[in-house]
């Protein structure tokens, strides 16, 4: 069984619940404390998929839980090399993080010409259903073509967050595989 | 341990490892698996990715670097641990040196553990970032509490325990149309001009012993209680105010917060309603007064009218011409009586629902009076001496004629009906200021006391009228023509003495009366 890896991103504000998400992805667990993220941590997690041949395969996914975006502090760049993907991440309970969205999407195209983008709206279970309607609509409108999906996401209650890195994976993958990957050497 | 001994036998803070072109592991230094995130992958001929993931997809740059079209790359802050070890954090740093035996640069990747720097970064990092969503879900909760207050329909002002305004909402603005800004720090006193008693009682007991009062709850000090404000243009309104306590941010320190609501225009319907009913009510004592007034004023000489009639049918043929004719004006004289009542009711009727026209116009005063008094004189038989006295040679006036006579023949025929024939009527008319006086003096039977202050009331009479016929309407009607005039009308009287009716007219109706 062959194995491949790759690149994904957690991007967004301080505090919107990136470390949380992918806590709840890869260890299926949540913790109430914040405790901020300071450079960059990678995590693991291995998903099995079919190729082409519908042979079971191995991809190892490496998910870079960079620190948030701060009045101080804004995203390096450098961390950004070579995603093949990223999870651009917003708390609707506050709505200024859903204004950066499109500043840190448009920061990870910048790095990355044809990575893959999915936006999270997360901290839904703090908010009331109806409420959420006005407020993701409000940034749908403005929604860049680049974006594959956008989510409701929490890592909290879990909801769609799953699906969230499971659509992103997906489409990797396909176009992976369409582009023939690059023969690595130097 | 000493801090020398302790950096000499401290992990050293440096690794490196070199890598071939197949990013494959060709040299490491000694301390490096402490580095790697898999460190038994972190060995010479394992492909570099394997131990250290976050080359990962930066594969390009190696090759840049290596064929030096980049100088260098960093990575900085990654950061190393699990739930149960002790965090560590690492720069990478790839540079590219010569390598003397393949004419070829090779790569070198330097690791260096900044993990106290990072710790130190992270305590800040979190510290500033707890205080930044702090502030930002207070700002929001500010946020969301303001648009409530301002969107309120309800007047919100806060004060001071001594009253001083600190905050209010834009209902309140629009009510009493000062911004925000003019009211701050000034008086509560600027807007409420009069608290109710209720109102006064509630604080002050609170002021005197705030303990008593649950401070941390906030307590309802009155409730619903109207006040009368000011708005800055002047205008008197009417708010219902509700009062409770607030603490503030400062630990025992107490607000007053008050929420009201404009009853302005509820009490003015309300002090309409009430108006309107009262009219009602006196409207139907007067229709009762009227009915038993009628059934007594009119029986008698309807019984009279039949008693004739009945005469005249059954004896017309045997009674004189003299006779008839004698019946015949007896009718008469009783219907013109009734008449005059069903006019009078009539009258007072109008008057009362102040439906009668009111028309000054330019009059002589003097002439008038004396010639209505001639005909008083003659139509009441000259019964009475009648004395009609005025020092001025004449007094133009400006007054409603129809109800100036209605005024004078009240007054003069009352004069002679409840006086002795043969006694004497004074009617004075004086010019005092701009007002002229009118004073109709007889000698007669006179009001008692109790009856005075009663006597312009609808229907009523005095107790001593005895059998002399009368509705109990004439001096309320006259009355009720003076009040048109802007006048007033005083009695001054003595039992068996007699009595002294003075009216007095302000000689032009002042204008606004008149349009
Ligand atoms: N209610 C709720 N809270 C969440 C959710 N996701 C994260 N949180 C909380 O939000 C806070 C921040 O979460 P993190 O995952 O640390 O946020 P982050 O984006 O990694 O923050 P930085 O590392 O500072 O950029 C933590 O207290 C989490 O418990 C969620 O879906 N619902
Ligand atoms: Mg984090």
């Amino acid at each position: 069984m062959s194995t491949i890896s790759k690149k994904i991103c957690l991007i967004g504000d301080f505090g919107v619940g990136k470390t949380s998400l992918i806590r709840r992805f890869v260890e299926r667990q949540f913790s109430d404390r914040y405790l901020s993220t300071v450079g960059v941590k990678i995590s693991r997690k291995t998903i099995e998929l079919l190729n082409n041949q519908a042979e079971k395969l191995n991809l190892q996914l490496l998910i870079w839980d960079l620190e948030g975006h701060t009045k101080f502090k804004s995203i390096a760049p450098t961390y950004l090399q070579g995603a093949s993907g990223a999870a651009i991440v917003a708390d609707v309970s506050r709505p200024e993080t859903i204004e950066r969205l499109t500043e840190h999407i448009n920061l990870f195209l910048s790095v990355n010409k044809k990575g893959i983008i999915v936006v999270a709206f997360n901290k839904v279970d703090l908010i009331a259903k109806e409420d959420l309607a006005q407020i993701v609509e409000g940034f749908q409108a403005k929604a860049i073509a680049q974006v594959l999906a956008i989510y409701q996401t929490s890592a909290k209650t879990s909801l769609s967050v799953d699906e969230m890195f499971q659509t992103l994976v997906n489409k990797i993958v396909e176009t992976g595989n369409k582009e023939q990957s690059s023969v690595r050497e130097l | 341990m000493n801090s020398l001994l302790k950096k000499i036998f401290a992990p050293r803070r440096m690794e490196y490892l070199t890598i071939d072109r197949n990013f494959k592991i060709t040299d490491t230094s000694d301390g490096l698996k402490r580095f790697a995130d898999k460190p038994e992958e972190a060995v010479v001929g394992k492909e570099i990715t394997l131990g250290f993931p976050e080359f990962f997809g930066i594969e390009d740059i190696l090759v840049a670097i290596q064929q030096g079209r980049q100088a260098d790359f960093h990575l900085k802050g990654i950061a190393r641990y699990s739930e149960t070890e002790s965090p560590l954090y690492i720069d990478i740093n790839i540079i590219a040196y010569p390598d003397g035996e393949n004419l070829e640069n090779r790569l070198f990747i330097f690791f260096e553990d900044v993990t106290e720097k990072l710790l130190l970064e992270q305590a800040l990092v979190q510290k500033s970032n707890e205080a930044n969503l702090l502030l930002s879900s207070l700002s929001a909760a500010k946020d969301y509490i303001d648009k409530i207050i301002n969107s309120m329909v309800e007047v919100l002002l806060v004060t001071t325990l001594s009253g001083k305004i600190k905050k209010i909402n834009q209902a309140a603005e629009n009510l009493f149309g000062y911004s925000e800004a003019e009211l701050l720090g000034q008086p509560i006193t600027k807007i409420v001009t009069e608290w109710a008693s209720e109102a006064l009682r509630a604080r002050q007991r609170y002021r005197q012993s705030p303990a008593n009062h649950q401070p941390s709850l906030g307590c309802e000090l009155f409730k619903d209680v109207e006040v009368n404000c000011q708005t800055k243009a002047g205008k008197k309104i009417t708010i219902a105010f509700s009062c409770s306590t607030i603490s503030t941010d400062i630990e025992d320190l107490q607000n007053f917060v008050y929420v009201g609501r404009d009853t302005t225009e509820r009490r003015r319907t309300q002090e309409e309603l009430i108006k309107t009913l009262e009219q009602e009510k006196e409207l139907r004592k007067l229709k009762s007064r009227f009915i038993s007034i009628a059934s007594h004023e009119f029986r008698t000489p309807l019984a009279m009218i039949l008693l004739s009639s009945d005469i005249l049918k059954q004896y017309g043929h045997k009674l004189s011409e003299d006779k008839k004719s004698k019946q015949l004006d007896k009718i008469k004289v009783t219907v013109s009586n009734m008449t005059r009542l069903l006019d009078d009711i009539l009258t007072i009727n109008q008057t009362e629902a102040m439906q009668v026209s009111f028309n000054p116009v330019p009059i002589e005063l003097k002439k008038f009076c004396q010639e209505l008094a001639e005909e008083i004189e003659l139509a009441t038989n000259k019964t009475h001496d009648f004395v009609f006295q005025c020092q001025e040679s004449e007094v133009s006036a400006e007054m409603d004629e129809k109800l100036l006579r209605q005024i004078v023949t009240n007054l003069l025929s009352n004069a002679v009906k409840y006086s002795s024939p043969g006694s004497t009527v004074y009617f004075d008319l004086l010019v005092k200021k701009g007002w002229a006086i009118f004073k109709i003096r007889d000698q007669g039977i006179g009001i008692p006391q109790p009856d005075q202050g009663r006597l312009f009331e609808t229907f009523h009479r005095a107790s001593n009228v005895g059998n002399v016929s009368g509705t109990g309407l004439g001096l309320a009607i006259t009355k009720g023509a003076v009040e048109l005039h802007s006048g007033t009308i005083a009695v001054e009287s003595e039992e068996g003495q007699g009595t002294t009716f003075t009216v007095c007219v302000p000689i032009v109706q002042p204008k606004e009366l008149t349009t």
